[in-house]
């Protein structure tokens, strides 16, 4: 439901994600999500425990919840790190003060969620952790017959040239880098217009419908789909009957 | 807590006492002692001077009168011998003869060593002196020539009782000693029961002040009648008082309405979850549910987002990443980010200005995203929103001005605390009645301010002033 297979995710199926995380509702619904989005998923739920598995199970990545019985995130974020294991790492809390945030990434987190977030969210990061240092993206960028020259910042379809303003076309590159990937308003907001979070991200959906009246409305397929609630997807669907 | 201040201040009463009192035998002491110096000194020059008069005429009855003995007799031997007020002894000596006249018994009243010898011929007569016999009583003693050395050298002794006089002055001393005592003991009294009687306001204002406890926060003093110097109190008390009751009020409001502001989402999502669940339904239908609630769950994440960074923001507790940035730079920004809406709206979005800022960009973005936002909101078809820039020497002044319908004047002062909407019931940027209060507050963290002031249909401007050095966050928990 998440994702759709697309030869750019290709490379990310049948990774292993540990999801280390003591609360049953959280631990229950990640492991399907992630699950359902691709990945070979195993749930620790307490730290020694998780602390086991990470150093011998050989996960690809993991989700690491900071407040857990036994063995707390920070303990085992520090001897994972100790132990030379240098596999990604994503932090989960719901503790947001900057200060939690800086200690998390000191210690060697990759990155960092508050609770609550939102699933598209988590699976936008835990995607981009598991690129890095994966296939070099590409000058052109292709989605059907979408395409996007990121060196010449042109878009065309089905051969005729888009005329879009710069921040469109930045929004267009950035959904096509993420293809098939439900980006929230927030993290365009955050990632197009570098607009913090909290912003009125409201203000995204005037740009994608603007955006829409250029790249999808004068061609029979739409490429940029709404998911409700979530936010926006780039991507080929089959035609609908 | 009161007695144990007692202890170790004495009472208001005690020191006025004191001070009456004290003050009194100052006044008193200083006018006595003049007073007694005058006499004394009155005293001492009267006796000088009669004691010179007596030598002196016994000088001139043997320089004039040499011949007729029985006028120094007179002065010598009888007057004294009859006078009862300032009595006194006379003696003519004669080097050759020795004593030529006497006042009777004068050679028992004062032994004749308490006598200076002669001054030296010539020479001005000496000032009397005193002298203590060993039959206590006083004498002023004076000796002069009464001729010259060669013609004979005579010489006068005089010798004065001033006893009296001492007494006199003795008798002034304890009459002063006893005026001064009285005095003070008078005005201490009147001190004392001045002070209890002038004090007694103190006592009602303290009586008045406990009555008002928290539930009663509406209480106040300075409708009674207070002398001046307490009225002033009663009214900083008063004023106190307001603040506190205004900080009450906007607390009880605002947890009422964060309850409220929580329970809209809460009760569409359990709503719609039993309605949903209260008989099968297609999968569209499910799906309809949850991405409803998803709207809600967005609904409440950014409420709680914004109640934390106010709270810590109020704590003092949100960290800067303060960094030189170009006012400008920042506006583009976010008029970068709202210029589809202005667009799709007619409004135009204008940037004007630069300067340099120090601040958290993130925080600024947010700040100004939220007063464009507004502005947008409240501004409609045709009409115009200026983020605009000014730095001088103090700092930074961004202004986010629109021609909007403007703001209600009974609206101004509550723009800027929590939850607060505005009388004609036009919401702010996300519609939670926060937006104004997180511009507030990321001013307040930047040592800043931010203030709004509008003209009914002819717009309203917000200034957001971040100043170039910060002392520090600015505590300001009347925004509350």
């Amino acid at each position: 439901m998440w994702t759709r297979e697309s030869e750019a995710e290709v490379h990310l199926i049948m990774m292993r994600v540990l999801v280390i995380e003591d609360e049953s509702k959280t631990a229950a619904y990640l492991e399907q999500g992630l699950s359902e989005a691709g990945f070979v998923v195993d749930v620790a739920r307490r730290g020694d425990e998780g602390y086991l598995r990470a150093r011998t199970g050989a996960p690809d990545l993991v989700v690491l919840d900071i407040t857990l019985p036994r063995r707390d995130g920070w303990q085992i974020l520090r001897d994972l790190r100790g132990q030379g294991v240098d596999i990604p790492i994503l932090c989960l809390t719901a503790r947001d003060a900057v200060s939690d945030r800086v200690r998390g990434l000191d210690l060697g987190a990759d990155d960092y969620l508050v609770k609550p977030f939102a699933f598209s969210e988590l699976l936008a990061r835990i995607r981009s952790l598991l690129r890095r240092g994966g296939p070099q993206v590409t000058d052109v960028l292709a989605v059907s017959d979408l395409e996007v020259d990121l060196i010449r910042r042109r878009a065309r379809r089905a051969g005729r040239g888009l005329d879009l303003s710069p921040k469109e076309f930045s929004l267009l590159a950035f959904l096509v880098r993420r293809q098939g990937e439900v980006l929230s308003r927030a993290m365009l907001a955050a990632e197009v217009w570098g607009m913090p979070r909290g912003t009125d991200s409201n203000v995204v959906d005037v740009a994608i419908r603007r955006l829409r009246a250029k790249v999808d409305e004068p061609f029979d397929t739409h490429l940029i789909h709404t998911v409700r609630g979530v936010g926006y997807v780039l991507e080929a669907r089959p035609e609908r009957s | 807590m009161i007695s144990a201040a007692r202890r170790s201040v004495p009472s208001l009463r005690m020191r006025l006492t004191a001070y009456f009192g004290a003050s009194t035998m100052l006044i008193l002491s200083v006018a006595g002692t003049v007073l007694y110096a005058n006499l004394s000194l009155g005293l001492r020059s009267e006796d000088a001077t009669v004691i010179r008069g007596k030598a002196e005429v016994v000088r001139g009855i043997l320089a004039r009168y040499p011949d007729q003995p029985e006028m120094l007799e007179e002065e010598v031997v009888l007057e004294p011998a009859v006078r009862i007020i300032q009595p006194y002894f006379a003696r003519v000596l004669d080097p050759a003869v020795g004593t030529l006249y006497e006042t009777p018994g004068m050679s028992e009243a004062i032994p004749s060593a308490a006598f200076l010898p002669p001054p030296a011929s010539g020479a001005a007569d000496p000032d009397p002196t005193t002298r203590h016999t060993p039959g206590g009583r006083i004498f002023l003693v004076l000796t002069v020539r009464a001729t010259p050395e060669r013609e004979g050298g005579r010489t006068i002794q005089v010798a004065l009782d001033v006893t009296r006089d001492a007494l006199i002055l003795a008798r002034q001393r304890r009459l002063l000693i006893a005026l001064i005592l009285l005095g003070v003991a008078i005005s201490g009294t009147a001190g004392y029961l001045t002070a209890r009687r002038g004090l007694r306001p103190l006592a009602r204002i303290t009586e008045a002040t406990q009555r008002v406890t928290a539930a009663q926060l509406d209480q106040r003093i300075g409708t009674h009648p207070w002398p001046a110097e307490l009225a002033e109190l009663a009214a900083v008390f008063d004023g106190m008082m307001k603040r506190l009751e205004d900080s009450f009020d906007r607390l009880s409001s605002f947890s009422a309405n964060l309850a409220h502001e929580l329970r809209t989402p809460l009760t569409n999502l359990r709503g719609e979850a039993e309605v949903a669940l209260s008989r099968s339904r297609t999968e569209d239908e499910y799906r309809e549910v949850l991405e409803s609630a998803l709207e809600e769950y967005d609904r409440l994440t950014r409420l709680i987002d914004r109640l934390l960074f106010l709270a810590r923001a109020d704590a003092g507790a949100a960290d800067l990443e303060r960094r030189r940035l170009s006012a400008r730079d920042e506006m583009e920004a976010v008029r970068d980010y709202y210029a589809s809406v202005a667009d799709e709206r007619g409004v135009a979005l204008l940037c004007r200005g630069q300067a340099d800022v120090v601040a958290d960009p993130m925080l600024l973005r947010r700040a100004l995203g939220n007063l464009v936002a507004n502005a947008l909101e409240h501004t409609p078809a045709g009409g115009e929103v200026t983020l605009s820039a000014c730095g001088d020497s103090d700092g930074v002044r961004f202004v986010v001005a629109d021609t909007g319908h403007g703001i209600d004047e009974a609206d101004v002062p509550h723009v800027f605390e929590r939850f607060y909407r505005s009388t004609d019931g036009g919401g702010t940027a996300s519609g939670t009645g926060l937006g104004l209060p997180l511009v507030a507050s990321i001013a307040r963290l930047h040592g800043g301010w931010a203030s709004l002031s509008g003209t009914p249909d002819k717009g309203t401007s917000v200034t957001l002033f971040l100043p170039r050095t910060s002392t520090g966050p600015t505590r300001d928990m009347t925004a509350l």
